[in-house]
């Protein structure tokens, strides 16, 4: 199993890496440029010093020198002070012999000299450095802990969000609320609500099934034993034998319907094709009336489904069309493949699309439409259905196979 | 007892009427909730036996019209929802009784006559009256120990005239609660079981009130 994350964990050494680098950055940077103010703000001073000393000449010893800066005094006729430097040939800034140096000269040749040790003026810099290291380090200190509590506080409404959720009873599919989610994370409690909608909805759906499919199995099953009762009450007349058979008759419809809806809902097993015209064949022999088939001179009609899926369907169509029906029932085969049901119905007939929808007094189960419904969904076919002058039809387009298979 | 059945299935109301009637009870039988109302317009019942799933609606909201109405006909509910919450969404709309399909047409039976008998204020199964023991939840009548065989609508009769005892009963009123809609009722019916209620019970078990009607002192 791959090792979870956690997200506050990322965020915060990412952040901390982050925030760490550009602090590492700056700090070079401002060092660059302190570096460099410093050099020049020192170079400033020897030179202004210098003008002042060349002014002074006269009034000055000819040198004279701390550990870190000295000067000299130079004439026409040669040094005359001493320096911890050689003697500069030309006026500005040199180095030499450890020392930064600037010469100044007037024009009737007199020129001075001053220096600064590179070791004071490099010790200078370094503790400019320093002391603006330590000034910012406590800063960063804040600022670490700060990127801490900010992402841990940033995160706490999602976790409390993944909390309460978790807290949940399993049957409750009630709303989430996103409470203080903030507006990134909101699609997930969007999305969650969603889900558990459609969740609700088909654990609804299931209890209706389940509470239709026990009237529709306990008021047969009531009726077949309330006739058993009667004769076993010496009440029943010479019919209730016969009516009792009605009733198991009735309940056996029933269970096999439910059973078919069943089969078609876990999906009838393999993915073989079939000849759709031999299955019709088979599917319209077995039914009583016969209905008139009309192939279409088609031999064969190759369809990408299995020959058991096709025999139900087309079974719960012809079954219903015989039960719903005032006349007989006429089957036509077309290119395509293409099947058509038709037979003549009542004025008020209607297709009753809803699972246990039936129309007034139908002696149906309702669970006909549904059943063909479930098999042309998985298997691909088209259907639709009509109702036009008096007559009902129901056509099936059959995906077609290029190479026919002989299942059956 | 005068019932109406409530019920959408055909063959579940063809057995439950046959039974019923074989008990000497009169009984009609709605197959929707429109089929009820106009029922219940026209005749009074002493139970009715309910279906909940029924093709214009639920027999619900029958049940909570009737109740709202001052209505206080024992109904029992009689349907293929088994769930706890239906029973107690039906009992709570005003439903004397609950019975799950597919049920036992004796405790049916049973339960119609008790919720009847309540409802009439004399729950009590068993009744002295003079020498006569009567069972009225069996529908078996004793004198000294032996029994006293009536037909279903003898003891039909003689139940409602006890229900209804010391006070005078009309022959129309008798009618209804022996004969159901569609039944042919010969002018002098009442009378005929009367007289053989006399002839079995004695001369003094059913008195008649000329011009009113009867009634069991």
């Amino acid at each position: 199993m791959k090792r979870r994350w956690s997200l506050r964990g990322r965020l915060v050494r990412r952040l901390v890496l982050g925030v760490s680098l550009g602090w590492l950055a700056g700090m070079a940077l401002t060092v660059l440029i302190l570096s460099h103010e410093m050099t020049e703000f020192m170079d400033d001073i020897l030179r202004d010093s210098a003008r002042v000393v060349l002014d002074s000449v006269g009034d000055l010893p000819e040198a004279a020198g701390s550990g870190f800066s000295a000067y000299r005094i130079v004439t026409p006729s040669g040094a005359r002070g001493d320096a911890p430097w050689p003697e500069q040939v030309s006026d500005g800034a040199h180095d030499a012999a450890g020392w930064h140096v600037y010469r100044l000269s007037r024009s009737d040749g007199v020129a001075v000299e001053l220096g600064q040790s590179e070791a004071w003026r490099r010790d200078e810099l370094l503790e400019s450095i320093e002391g603006l290291v330590l000034l910012m380090l406590p800063v960063m200190g804040v600022v670490l802990v700060a990127v801490r509590l900010t992402v841990t506080g940033a995160l706490a409404p999602a976790l409390r969000f993944a909390r309460s959720f978790g807290d949940r009873r399993a049957d409750d599919l009630s709303p989430v609320s996103p409470e203080d989610l903030p507006e990134e994370l909101t699609p997930i409690p969007e999305a969650l609500n969603a889900y558990l909608a459609r969740i609700g909805h088909y654990i609804e759906a299931e209890r209706q099934f389940t509470t239709n499919a026990a009237h529709e199995l306990r008021t047969p099953l009531a009726a077949a034993s309330a006739q058993a009762q009667l004769i076993a009450a010496g009440r029943a007349d010479a019919e209730a034998p016969l009516r009792m058979e009605r009733a198991i008759t009735r309940l056996t419809h029933i269970v096999e319907r439910l059973l078919q809806l069943s089969r078609a809902e876990a999906g009838i097993a393999g993915e073989a094709g079939c000849d759709l015209a031999r299955v019709l064949r088979m599917v319209i022999a077995e039914q009583r009336p016969a209905p008139a088939f009309d192939d279409g001179d088609l031999e064969t009609a190759p369809v990408a489904m299995h020959p058991d899926a096709a025999a139900l369907m087309i079974g719960n169509v012809l079954r219903n069309a015989a039960d719903h029906g005032t006349g007989p029932v006429r089957v036509s085969l077309r290119p395509g493949p293409v099947l058509e049901i038709r037979n003549p119905v009542a004025a008020s007939a209607a297709f009753q699309h809803t699972t246990f929808g039936k129309s007034d007094r139908s002696e149906g189960v309702g669970l006909g439409l549904t059943i063909i419904q479930k098999i042309a969904d998985r298997g691909g076919v088209g259907l639709s259905y009509a109702i036009d002058a008096g007559e009902a039809r129901v056509r099936m387009d059959f995906r077609a196979l290029a190479q026919p298979r002989t299942d059956t | 007892m005068r019932i109406l059945l409530v019920e959408d299935a055909a063959d579940l109301a063809d057995a439950v009427s046959r039974y019923l009637r074989g008990g000497g009870h009169a009984l009609d039988h709605a197959p929707d909730l429109a089929e009820a109302r106009t029922a219940l317009d026209v005749a009074e019942y002493d139970a009715i036996l309910l279906d909940l799933a029924l093709p214009d609606g639920s027999g619900l909201r029958l049940l909570r019209d009737l109740r709202a109405a001052g209505n206080r006909v024992p109904v029992i509910i009689a349907t293929a929802h088994d769930q706890i919450s239906d029973r107690i969404e039906g009992l709570d709309a005003g439903a004397d009784d609950y019975v799950v399909k597919p049920f036992d047409l004796g405790e049916v039976e049973a339960r119609l006559r008790a919720h009847a008998r309540r409802a009439a204020g004399d729950p009590a199964a068993e009744i002295r009256l003079g020498d006569l023991h009567i069972d009225r939840a069996a529908a078996r009548l004793f004198r000294d120990g032996a029994e006293i065989r009536l037909t279903s609508r003898e003891w039909a009769l003689f139940d409602a005239l006890l229900a209804s005892r010391g006070r005078v009963m009309s022959r129309r009123t008798l009618e209804d609660r022996l004969y159901s809609f569609g039944d042919e009722i010969e002018g002098n019916a009442v009378e005929v079981y009367v007289s053989r209620l006399r002839a079995k019970l004695g001369a003094d078990a059913i008195q008649t009130r000329r011009g009113l009607g009867y009634l069991i002192p």
